[in-house]
């Protein structure tokens, strides 16, 4: 079962996405709020901050907030390896650097390729999710940049 | 206006203070060397700043630094390894933390950040760090810092 998701927000929602992986699933961010993806190195650590903000990285006088998406969805965590990338996201005047386990494609989704979440999702994870898509087989998340800003705004 | 920032070295970590010429940097044998007082004669409280902000940082020197942050009533001493040479630096290179994390922290001991060049260094608020160790530590009568 799934919740129905209005037509117009079907077509917000077509549109070019990074498609990338978190643990053993697949997400996939809006492409036009992508700046960059940069190879992982260990953040600093900013003393006292939560998990899900492990600490802050430097690109090229940019200073970019890392988030550990693992913590905010409820993943199992990762070791980062040689392909984990940090991916430059810049939404509402904020700069973060999302933690991914891999980088994959940029893929083009179209409107009526858009389905609702399932009712039976966690939660915590469905309050960061706009949709799912089917791609090659596999469901991907379809990461919402305005929820994840409220989650981190917010404590956890 | 430029800067004169310090670095420092925890066990683990380098960090930056902005320059205050009232707070002191002395050099001590060991902790014990410090006394108990201040150089007017008030209570000398001492914190080991590397544990303080992670408690994975512990030193095994035994010749520190103390930075001395003077109080209204008594000083602090934070305790680290090294103190680096005085950088001059230009406002592009100190930056306030993000907002984001900002307001997710707990306590306000870290002010923002120096980068110079590609790295990151963290630049702490010592005056933060030393008024919440007194609040810590304050007696039930109710003494202020």
């Amino acid at each position: 079962m799934s919740v129905a998701v209005s037509e117009s927000n079907t077509h917000q929602l077509a549109g070019t996405w990074l498609l990338m992986r978190l643990s053993t699933e697949l997400y996939a961010l809006p492409g036009p709020a992508v700046r960059e993806l940069i190879r992982y190195r260990a953040p600093v650590p900013v003393p006292g901050a939560p998990p899900s903000l492990p600490g802050l990285i430097n690109q090229r006088g940019a200073i970019l907030t890392v988030v550990n998406m693992h913590v905010l969805l409820g993943l199992e965590q990762t070791v980062p390896s040689r392909t984990s990338r940090y991916v430059y996201v810049h939404h509402e005047e904020t700069d973060l650097a999302l933690i991914a386990d891999s980088v994959i494609d940029l893929i083009d989704i179209a409107a009526d390729q858009v389905q609702a979440l399932p009712t039976s999702l966690d939660p915590v994870r469905a309050q960061l999710l706009e949709a799912v898509v089917h791609h090659e087989d596999q469901i991907v998340a379809l990461l919402d940049l305005d929820a994840l800003l409220r989650v981190l705004r917010e404590a956890l | 206006m430029p800067n004169l920032v310090l670095t420092l070295q925890t066990a683990r970590h380098t960090y930056a203070v902005i320059h205050r010429p009232e707070v002191q940097i002395r050099f001590i044998g060991g902790a014990t060397a410090l006394g108990t007082t201040d150089s007017r004669n008030r209570p000398l409280i001492k914190a080991d700043l590397g544990t303080l902000l992670d408690y994975q940082d512990i030193s095994d020197q035994g010749s520190r630094y103390a930075f001395v942050v003077p109080l209204r009533r008594r000083s602090v001493a934070l305790l680290c390894d090294a103190v680096s040479e005085m950088h001059t630096v230009d406002e592009g290179e100190l930056s306030p933390l993000p907002p984001l994390l900002y307001h997710r922290l707990p306590h306000r001991w870290v002010w923002g950040v120096y980068t110079p060049s590609e790295t990151l260094i963290l630049v702490l608020d010592l005056y933060e760090i030393a008024l919440d160790l007194i609040r810590q530590t304050a007696q039930p009568h109710g003494e202020t810092a």
